[in-house]
């Protein structure tokens, strides 16, 4: 914990900013061992005090002469509710499951791609991004390097559903030589049985059952935009 | 102390976004992608947002002038710009998109070219704020900048 005087604030402001932009950038890092830190301050908060706290710069405002029940209230309260702490564990698991992981993203819509990409790179995933169903095949040539593929169901020319019965087909074929002998799996990167979990990216859950989706070899699917429970309950299953 | 009134100014303008419904939770979660390896991550999306779904529109504005009215084309191409809508948090947009859907769902070509109309205008408007938005925090600066020390 860091108690800071309102007079002293100007002085020592950017130390803090500079520990609060570690909170910011260190997911890796478990929030809640990071410092709390209160301005003590003699009048009541003011609009510069309000926004340090929603810039998230410091946790509360104290008023002065500090009192031990409103110390500890205002330390609770900042040390957060039971789900805040759920959730930020959970931030940094889907951290854990996605750090240096190959990803595929296959998607017609740019901003779509864009903000995919974006997501999923916050939690150290390397992710590659392409337009099309046709584009993805070519990805996904075995052998290749991808640990999980995304894929949006509606595209133009080659939709979600076909372009993954061609890669399981792919496959099918792959594992077949290489189970009969006809091929050896150091052909394949010494893998001998080979499946990329892919998952289906819906805009909405009513768009197309459960069943279609694994009918045509999907693992699950999940909604777009990526919710971080959702994907990380998804991508559990495979890492 | 220019500095801080401006990043106050930048705040006041995202709440409004906020509090009259143009952005929703996801532009929030867009904010949270940035950071200094993608220090304009957001102004970014909105950009590319803005570029790639023009060609939607007039996509859509040629497809809303044919007799009769092609509404499984219409639906699928509404389909693709609510999508992007939505990765950008445009409420207000997402919510005439949706509306347009069910008209063309129930084959009523009025609606669909009322709510067009209506889609259209929260667009532009939401263009304005958001130009109005980015261009006073790249003025405000990086948020250490305001608080330094005198």
């Amino acid at each position: 914990m860091i108690l800071i005087d309102n007079d002293a604030w100007d002085k020592e402001c950017l130390i803090l900013y500079r520990i609060r932009k570690h909170r910011q950038n260190g997911i890796k890092v478990d929030p809640i061992t990071l410092p709390k830190i209160f301005l003590l301050a003699a009048h009541p908060s003011t609009n510069e005090h309000d926004e340090l706290k929603s810039v998230g710069i410091i946790d509360d405002i104290l008023m002065k002469p500090l009192c031990l029940s409103s110390l500890v209230h205002s330390y609770r309260e900042s040390v957060g509710t039971e789900n805040k702490q759920v959730n930020r564990k959970k931030v940094s698991k889907l951290g854990s499951l996605l750090m240096h992981k190959q990803i595929l993203v296959v998607d017609d819509n740019a901003v779509n791609r864009r903000v995919a990409k974006g997501f999923l790179q916050k939690y150290g995933a390397k992710v590659t991004s392409v337009e099309s169903g046709m584009a993805a095949l070519k990805m996904l040539k075995l052998p290749h390097n991808f640990d999980a593929c995304f894929m949006d169901l509606q595209m133009p020319e080659m939709d979600g559903f076909e372009a993954t019965r061609k890669i399981r087909r792919l496959e099918r074929e792959v594992n077949e030589k290489i189970a009969c002998g006809q091929a050896s799996a150091d052909m394949f990167g010494n893998i001998c049985y080979w499946h990329i979990p892919i998952l289906a990216m819906t805009a909405d859950a009513t768009q197309s059952s459960d069943e279609e989706c694994r009918n045509c070899g999907m693992d699950d699917f999940v909604t777009k935009p990526f919710e971080e429970e959702q994907l990380y309950t998804a991508m559990a299953r495979f890492f | 102390m220019d500095k801080i009134h401006s990043h106050r100014q930048v705040a006041a303008i995202k709440h409004s976004l906020f509090d009259q419904g143009y952005l929703d939770e996801q532009f929030i979660q867009l904010e949270e992608l940035q950071d200094d390896a993608n220090p304009n991550f957001v102004e970014e999306i909105v950009t590319l947002y803005y570029r790639d779904s023009s060609r939607l529109i007039s996509n859509l504005d040629h497809t809303l002038e044919r007799n009769p009215l092609d509404f499984n084309k219409l639906d699928t191409l509404m389909h693709q710009f609510k999508g992007s809508s939505s990765s950008i948090g445009a409420k207000r947009v997402k919510a005439e998109c949706t509306l347009f859907r069910e008209y063309c769902r129930a084959r009523n070509g009025e609606g669909c070219r009322r709510s067009f109309q209506q889609m259209k205008k929260e667009y532009a408007t939401l263009r304005k704020k958001l130009e109005t938005y980015f261009q006073l925090a790249r003025q405000a600066g990086p948020l250490e900048t305001a608080y330094r020390p005198k």
